[in-house]
């Protein structure tokens, strides 16, 4: 039993397609729509003929005309084309950057530039990067070995920094050297027209940070008043 | 519509000319009027001339010619509304609308009486629907905006303002046939 041209009907009325949704928003006649199309008319006769009359702002902007801007007629919308080249060259720097922190991070730059980009990283931060002078000397010129070492006597160097200065020489004879001097202190002075500098050398300054638990072991802290006694009979 | 001659007239517009500007108001001040009637503004007069002082204020930055600036027109005009709503909101708690108690069917000078009746009727109708199918049957309707100029006002997608209005004219078709409306104010429906 085939359905009935009504049924047909009423079944294309309940069915409303995007297109025919389309159609009825433009305000075309669509057969099958009755009252939607006719909404739609009354919908649309809501607009006025005639533009409303505007206020006491807008009529002095519409006799004077719309400001200009100089740059008003220039979209601004993303990136200016201009800009692009500035921006890449931004981007590259930015990379080049951080490969050389990256490499000095790891002490793999040669050692001016890793002094250099050192420096620089110390001055405006608190990180702190090998410097050149840090990387390890395949030639030690000092060996780690204890010297051989007498009991010390009360007459103790005094250190500058406050710590045990070197050891003295065991032969009495052997005119104490001032403490900056840290090598002279544990072996006599190769040269004796030598003056003795105030500038403490390389070994005198890591010394006693290296290892201090090895010198506290070996040597008690000598006050200063003991050193006073001990060179007293020499004066 | 040929859009040449107003094409134009944004050009000259754009470059300060008085002339054109009073071109475009008389274009699309009547739907930008019908659009915040619809919508339910309660002066809707101001804040047309509102809408278009924010227009012409920046038509320099308008791009895409009379599209371009019809899709912008409407987006200030929505978003006064949207603004509108808010401050409504704030003063005095939302009440039902009820068309009867609508002062301005009685009251509506700039109007013959008919067409504020059936402004009133109308809106009676859309706010039935949800909000988003509203917006886009005003918009397509009232404003006569394209599919992708409706989208670019709401900030949705194309396909999203095609499910609204169908989905809307079925809200309003079901409405119209369970309260057997079949005239408004001697339009039969």
């Amino acid at each position: 039993m085939s359905p009935s041209n009504d049924d047909r009907t009423v079944k294309r009325r309940r069915v409303l397609s995007s297109r025919t949704a389309d159609r009825l928003v433009q305000g075309r006649e669509v057969p099958d729509q009755p009252e939607l199309t006719q909404l739609v008319a009354v919908m649309s006769a809501l607009v006025p003929d005639s533009a409303p009359v505007p206020s006491e702002r807008l009529a002095r902007l519409l006799e004077q005309g719309p400001p200009v801007k100089p740059n008003a007629l220039v979209p601004r919308i993303g990136v200016t084309r201009s800009s692009r080249p500035l921006r890449r060259l931004s981007l590259a720097g930015t990379a080049f950057a951080g490969l050389v922190l990256a490499l000095a991070s790891t002490n793999a730059l040669p050692a001016p530039a890793q002094q250099v980009v050192s420096d620089v990283v110390e001055w405006v931060s608190p990180v702190e990067i090998p410097d050149g002078d840090d990387q390890p000397d395949p030639a030690p010129t000092r060996t780690r070995e204890p010297a051989p070492r007498v009991v010390p006597t009360e007459a103790a160097t005094p250190s500058p920094y406050g710590t045990p200065g070197p050891e003295e020489s065991p032969d009495d004879d052997v005119t104490p050297e001032p403490a900056d001097d840290g090598v002279s202190g544990e072996e006599p002075a190769e040269d004796p027209s030598e003056e003795p500098t105030d500038e403490p050398s390389d070994e005198f300054t890591e010394e006693p940070t290296d290892d201090p638990s090895e010198d506290d072991a070996s040597e008690p802290y000598a006050p200063q008043s003991s050193y006073e006694l001990s060179i007293s009979p020499r004066r | 519509m040929d859009d040449a001659p107003l094409e134009d007239a944004l050009r000259a517009a754009q470059a300060g000319q008085a002339w054109a500007a009073r071109v475009l108001y008389e274009e699309l001040s009547p739907r930008v009027l019908g659009y915040l009637r619809a919508k339910g503004a309660a002066e809707p007069e101001d804040l047309t001339s509102e809408v278009f002082l924010t227009v012409f204020g920046r038509i320099g930055t308008v791009t895409g010619g009379m599209a371009g600036l019809r899709t912008f027109a409407f987006s200030v005009a929505h978003a006064r509304l949207v603004d509108e709503y808010r401050r409504r909101a704030r003063r005095q708690p939302a009440t039902e609308y009820a068309p009867e108690s609508d002062p301005r069917t009685s009251t509506a000078a700039e109007d013959d009486g008919l067409v504020a009746v059936q402004t009133a009727r109308v809106r009676a109708l859309l706010d039935t629907l949800a909000s988003d199918q509203r917006d886009v049957l005003v918009l397509r309707i009232l404003g006569d905006l394209s599919v992708e100029q409706v989208a670019e006002v709401l900030g949705t997608s194309e396909g999203a303002v095609k499910q609204r209005q169908r989905r809307g004219l079925l809200a309003l078709r079901k409405r119209l046939e369970r309260a057997g409306i079949t005239t408004i104010e001697g339009v039969t429906l």
